[in-house]
């Protein structure tokens, strides 16, 4: 008897536990969820086909003649209330982008309005540097005939760019402008109708950063002009140089420009891990000792400091050849008859004039042409952390004797930020989308170094709060997060150990930018109608569906209550 | 009657006669309190303001009597009259008191003051406060009107001073309290006095901003509508000019000379150290500029013959903004070439006189005999001219003119680059000018006289004579020499022919000299003077020049004496064929003398850097280090962080930090820089940036301020050119992983 006891005691104990439950057949219903914008007609042939559909909407008060709706704030009252729902309808303008991770049904259709007219499709970086154009993509809907003026300006009224649409339908558009000053800046987005009426008026915010100078590191066989313009260019630029050119056997010059002085005869680790950029010619590179070369792999693939290796002409010497495929592997050089090469790059009015070494790079599927003139000239790949240029273009300072400091800019920047080493930060912020507004879950990412990084959000009014971050399944240093923020303006975003490496976010306003983000939410109700299994031609709702019902705890609890009562009466009696 | 209604009613007086008090007093002072109010607030706050006050009049009225009416029961009453009227014997309270709940002694009492209180009852008065009440009042209603009257003064003086002249604004801080009291500018007027050269009058006006010639003096007269303490004039550069009070009036006056553009402003402080500032004002110069010169119809060179022309006419038109004072010629003759040039400068006067017009042609005639040329001179010329500006006159001058007249004796020049060296004596270009003469002689014939054309002739074939002796000395001629000279020549070459058979070779051919047998007696002599002398000078061991070239000469020195024949014979026309045949001899002398040779080019050895290179002896150079420093260029800093600022700033919250303040006040300077440059264009962005950053302006005009100055700084500050710079990376695990993995695998 005892032993019967203490086994019903524990099994029942068991079970209480670990909840067994049954399998029951129920049929399944579908309904009809009606949204803002619906289309009435739609509702009305949809319960016209027969099948019988529960009608709930979201919308408060909303009173339709021939059929009964009933109201449910979101769709997780929905589950709650009725979980044996599984098709599902919706009609309008869909359900909000974060109430869509709440939608369990197996079978949902979506039947969306028309996109609205205006801007349905925004793309452009929150943050640049100084130097960068801001360049905004965005899809305008214009289902009306007529011309619209799309401006991008600023708050005050002054205009830095403007498009006419005109036609019908989704049209793509792109505006730009150069902004002046680093910091963070808000553009406003009107469009005005033929007549000039104000049809939309938004903000869009732009994080504009400073620019931080380089130091760069030029070892070369002999002093040339090419080599003099350029470091001109670059300490007028502020940027720091530390050059070495041999003038004699044995014999160099040392230029230090705005750093201090160090020691350049040995281009050692702790040497060149203070450099951004090495510029070498291929006949020094060639030239340089086996452990000076192994240096500087080791530091590119490490630390990811750039390398380009300018040509000259050494590069006819296997050997040299030898050295540069050392770092730039796979380098196939082509003999070419021709000194002048043309270049439209940069989209100048005029095609850029440059001379080159008698070399051509033959292209491999691990380098990219950097710039592209009628061949490739200069091209970079991958090293380890850091990058390895190869420039064959032997002048380039005759565009700035004749005036063109613009196209000679756009030539060296691009070269050298192509190759030059990367700032790695401790913390990396990112946000999921361009805009963000009040009261509307922000998701933001985070690529951290810390092992438990706890974000600050502090918004305009210098509040802040804590918010804590998950990490990501598959890759470590990376954390997912998601805050509401409650006010508008610029919010900070840091974590708590360190506010040095901060992101800003514009919060904008619960009305600002209404025609995207219906946009935005037509799409993705779009993107959950396309999990339905069935057309609503077919039947789309089996008629028997098994659930599972969990047996109720009760019952083990009486069987455990009189398993533990009889132990214990027993020997009373 | 009904002594507790009596005393009910004396209450209720004394309850409406202290809640009346009340209500008057308050009223006044209420009304004083609103009236100082209102002077900070916009005038659309009166109505709110009246309301708040019958409001609060009302509310605290109705508070005070409900306080008043608990205060004041029949039980304070009866005390009331009891210390009033004594012989009521303190038992008022009786009366009020129900008889039948009264003892005895109460009830006696009762009874035995009620006829007393009966003959009292027409007397009882409540206390008196209403007239002292009511005299509060009037005395507030009285400073309320005389404040009343002053705001409203102070009001029209305000409108009247902003119609006539730019905004005022007070900009001292914590001086709120008499900002309407402030004077303002009652009338101001400019005059101009433009300098005395520029004949232009003097002119007043009331219009502040300027623009007048260069060295104008400027005077101002500023009349305010109240004394004042100091007034100054603040120019663009930052000088001040003070203001002069006139005599103990409210005028001021003030003069500068007007030497630069820029902008100025009115900056006067009031009697209370309120100081106000009127809009910027600019001031555009008008420069005087240099006389222009326009020569006609005379081309820059000129080459004439010695007696073409004894002289030029030159004629110029001068011309001037306000005057010229005086003009001239700077002439300068070169005589001579070579190192024996000799210069001669004069200043030459034009014919016309100067008085001060502003356009005037003048003309002068050039006589080179006046100038003491000769054929062979050349003059150099340039015309100036002065205004009338003082104390510097400005000049302006035209390009250098060049007349050369032709040398007689000059010679073509020839340029024979296939020789080097121009073996041919400058004598032998006459032969050209013979021709000319010649056949200007021809032409002249009828014109002169016999004699003179039989003169001119021999003159000709004098010159002739002596150009053929010229030439003849190449060949070895004797100086002085005739026909027989060059019959002997023309032998000589014939035997010269069969024997010589290098022609470059000097060599003595005497053997050849005395093996000639001449049948012409006159040539014996020679060939016997030939054997015992040595004949250096003859054609034979003449080498110059090839044998071709030797005959030719020869030919043309037979053609030259044949012209100098018929010259002699005062035939020039028969001259003249033998003349052109010579010239086409001597042309054919210079084109033979030419040789040419394909240029080789030089081709230097071939150099060997692998080799050479590097291997000097370096031991006493030295590794060269050299360090600097420079500033990144930075284009408008403090403009670009006002741009920053200004997104910061709106319609609410248009106050400016301290920090702000200074470097706004910077950006104003780096504007003022780009203001001189185009007057006028941004003095509405300076006048608007220099309120913002004092905190002084007004609220209705900060959107217009914010849209100015942006679009002042937008303009200003230039696109940023792309230039290198850090970047940055987010470089997570996974991804270093991965780069990591094409390294290895890519080797």
């Amino acid at each position: 008897m005892r032993y019967f006891c203490n086994i019903l005691l524990i099994a029942s104990l068991l079970l209480l536990i670990l909840q067994p439950v049954y399998l029951q057949s129920y049929k399944p219903f579908s309904a009809i969820l009606l949204t803002n914008g619906f289309n009435v007609a739609d509702l009305d042939s949809l319960q016209a086909t027969g099948t019988n559909r529960q009608i709930f909407s979201n919308l408060e008060g909303l009173k339709l003649k021939n059929h009964q709706a009933q109201y449910i704030p979101d769709f997780f009252y929905l589950n709650r209330k009725f979980p044996l729902l599984d098709s599902l309808i919706i009609l309008g303008n869909g359900v909000p982008e974060s109430s869509l991770s709440a939608v369990k049904q197996d079978y949902v259709h979506f039947i969306g309005s028309e996109p609205p007219e205006g801007i349905v499709d925004l793309r452009y970086n929150t943050e640049i540097a100084l130097t960068d154009t801001l360049q905004i993509s965005m899809t305008y809907n214009k289902p009306v005939e007529g011309k619209h003026l799309l401006k991008l300006g600023s708050d005050e009224g002054i205009a830095f760019d403007s498009i006419i649409v005109e036609g019908m339908g989704e049209q793509m558009v792109k505006l730009k402008t150069l902004p002046r000053v680093p910091g963070r800046l808000t553009y406003r987005l009107t469009v005005e109708n033929e007549t000039g009426d104000l049809l939309t008026s938004e903000i869009f915010p732009v994080v504009v950063n400073d620019i931080q100078q380089m130091q760069i590191l030029i070892v070369n066989s002999f002093p040339t002009f090419e080599l003099k313009h350029l470091k001109n260019w670059l300490e007028r630029k502020g940027n720091g140089l530390a050059m070495r050119h041999q003038i004699s056997k044995d014999k160099y010059r040392y230029e230090f420009i705005n750093r201090q002085k160090a020691s350049l005869s040995l281009l050692d680790k702790e040497l060149l891990r203070q450099f951004d950029v090495l510029m070498i010619d291929a006949g020094s590179l060639s030239s340089l000792s086996k452990r000076e070369r192994n240096n500087i792999r080791n530091t590119i693939s490490d630390t990811g400091l750039g390398l380009l290796i300018l040509g000259d002409g050494q590069l006819e010497n296997q050997v040299t050849v030898r050295r540069v495929r050392e770092f730039y592997s796979g380098l196939q050089l082509k003999s070419v008859g021709h000194d002048q090469i043309t270049s439209n790059e940069f989209g100048t009015e005029t095609p850029m004039i440059l001379y080159n070494w008698p070399f051509e790079i033959v292209g491999s599927w691990n380098a990219d042409v950097l710039i592209n003139a009628n061949g490739n000239y200069v091209a970079k790949q991958h090293l380890g952390l850091g990058m390895v240029g190869i420039n064959l273009i032997s002048k380039s300072y005759h565009l700035l004797l004749e005036g063109k400091t613009r196209e000679y800019s756009l030539l060296w920047s691009k070269i050298l930020n192509e190759v030059s080493r990367r700032e790695q930060k401790q913390n990396y912020w990112n946000e999921a989308s361009v805009l963000a507004f009040v009261n509307e879950p922000l998701e933001l990412q985070l690529t951290s170094n810390e092992s438990r990084p706890i974000g600050i959000a502090e918004n305009s009014a210098g509040l802040d709060y804590k918010f804590y971050l998950q990490e990501d399944v598959h890759i470590p240093q990376l954390f997912h997060g998601k805050i509401w923020p409650d006010s508008t303006g610029w919010l900070r975003i840091n974590t708590e150990k360190d506010s040095m490496d901060h992101k800003w976010v514009f919060i904008q306003s619960d009305t600002a930018w209404l025609d995207l983000r219906l946009a935005r939410q037509l799409y993705h109700n779009r993107l959950l109608g396309n999990r339905a299994q069935q057309s609503l031609v077919r039947q789309e709702v089996p008629n028997d569906k098994m659930k599972k019902v969990p047996i109720s705890n009760w019952w083990f609890f009486i069987v455990f209550v009189m398993a533990a009562g009889t132990l214990w009466l027993e020997p009373k009696l | 009657m009904d002594h507790k209604e009596t005393i009910q009613r004396l209450r209720t007086k004394w309850i409406r006669q202290s809640v009346g008090s009340f209500v008057l007093v308050l009223t006044g002072i209420t009304l004083l309190c609103l009236l100082l109010i209102n002077i900070w607030l916009p005038d659309d706050m009166h109505i709110v303001l009246v309301t708040v006050g019958i409001v609060f009049i009302l509310a605290t009225g109705l508070f005070y009597y409900r306080r008043q009416r608990r205060h004041i029961t029949p039980i304070n009453t009866a005390r009331f009259i009891n210390r009033n009227y004594e012989y009521l014997e303190e038992s008022t309270e009786l009366l009020l008191a129900n008889e039948t709940q009264l003892s005895l002694l109460e009830k006696l009492q009762r009874r035995r003051i009620a006829g007393r209180f009966q003959t009292i009852h027409s007397e009882l008065r409540t206390p008196n406060v209403l007239k002292r009440s009511m005299a509060i009042f009037m005395l507030c209603l009285l400073m309320s009107v005389v404040l009343w009257f002053v705001i409203l003064n102070n009001k029209l003086e305000h409108s009247n001073a902003d119609a006539s002249i730019g905004t005022e604004q007070s900009t001292r801080e914590g001086d709120q309290t008499s900002w309407n009291k402030l004077p303002s500018i009652k009338r101001a007027m400019l005059t101009i006095r433009p300098p005395a050269y520029t004949r232009i009058k003097e002119h007043k006006t009331d219009d502040l901003h300027i623009k007048a010639p260069i060295g104008s003096m400027l005077f101002w007269e500023i009349e305010f509508t109240e004394s004042i303490k100091s007034a100054n004039l603040q120019l663009h550069n930052g000088n001040n000019i003070a203001l002069v009070q006139r005599s103990k009036s409210n005028t001021y006056l003030a003069s500068l000379e007007l030497k630069a553009q820029g902008f100025y402003q009115l900056i006067f402080t009031s009697e209370n150290d309120s100081i106000k500032q009127s809009d910027y004002y600019k001031m555009e110069l008008i420069n005087d500029t240099d006389p222009e010169i326009m020569v006609k119809d005379m081309p820059l060179f000129l080459r004439l013959d010695h007696d073409s022309l004894e002289m030029i006419k030159l004629s110029a038109l001068i011309s001037d903004d306000y005057g010229i004072r005086h003009a001239r010629i700077i002439a300068t003759v070169s005589k001579g070439s070579g190192e024996s040039v000799k210069f001669r400068e004069q200043k030459l006067n034009f014919d016309q006189s100067f008085a001060n017009e502003r356009s005037i042609q003048v003309t002068r005639d050039l006589s080179f005999k006046a100038l003491g040329m000769e054929p062979g001179d050349e003059l150099y010329f340039f015309l100036e001219a002065f205004d009338n500006r003082a104390p510097n006159p400005n000049r302006g001058r035209t390009e250098m003119y060049f007349i050369a007249l032709k040398d007689t004796a000059e010679y073509v020049t020839i340029a024979d680059g296939g020789l080097g060296v121009d073996l041919m004596p400058d004598y032998f270009r006459s032969q050209r000018q013979i021709i000319i003469d010649t056949e200007k002689l021809i032409a002249d014939k009828h014109k002169i006289s016999r004699e003179e054309f039989k003169q001119r002739s021999n003159a000709l074939g004098y010159d002739q004579k002596m150009l053929r002796l010229k030439y003849g000395q190449y060949l070895g001629e004797e100086a002085e020499s005739g026909i027989a000279i060059d019959d002997a020549a023309e032998a000589q070459e014939e035997t010269h022919d069969e024997a010589e058979e290098t022609p470059d070779e000097h060599h003595h051919e005497h053997e050849e000299h005395s093996e000639q047998t001449d049948p012409d007696q006159e040539n014996n002599e020679d060939e016997l003077l030939a054997a015992y002398i040595h004949a250096h000078d003859t054609e034979e061991e003449f080498t110059y020049h090839a044998e071709s070239i030797k005959q030719k000469l020869r030919k043309a020195l037979a053609i030259m004496w044949d012209s100098e024949l018929h010259l002699r014979l005062f035939d020039p026309n028969s001259a003249l064929p033998y003349e052109y045949d010579a010239l086409d001899l001597i042309k054919e002398i210079r084109m033979h003398a030419r040789i040419y040779v394909q240029r080789i080019g030089f081709e230097p050895p071939p150099l060997k850097p692998h080799e050479k290179r590097l291997s000097g002896d370096l031991d006493e150079i030295q590794n060269l280090n050299t360090l600097s420093a420079s500033e990144r260029e930075e284009i408008f800093p403090y403009l670009k962080t006002t741009l920053l600022i200004l997104e910061d700033l709106g319609n609410d919250h248009f106050k400016v930090t301290s920090e702000q303040q200074i470097i706004l006040q910077k950006a104003g300077q780096e504007l003022a820089s780009e203001a001189l440059k185009t007057p006028g264009k941004y003095l509405k962005t300076l006048m608007y940036l220099k309120q913002l950053s004092d905190n002084s302006i007004e609220r209705n005009e900060v959107p217009e301020a914010l849209k100015t100055i942006k679009n002042a700084c937008l303009e200003i500050i230039p696109d940023n050119q792309p230039e290198p710079f850090m970047q940055h990376q987010n470089m997570d695990t996974l991804l270093r992983t991965y780069l990591k993995f094409l390294e290895e695998n890519s080797n």
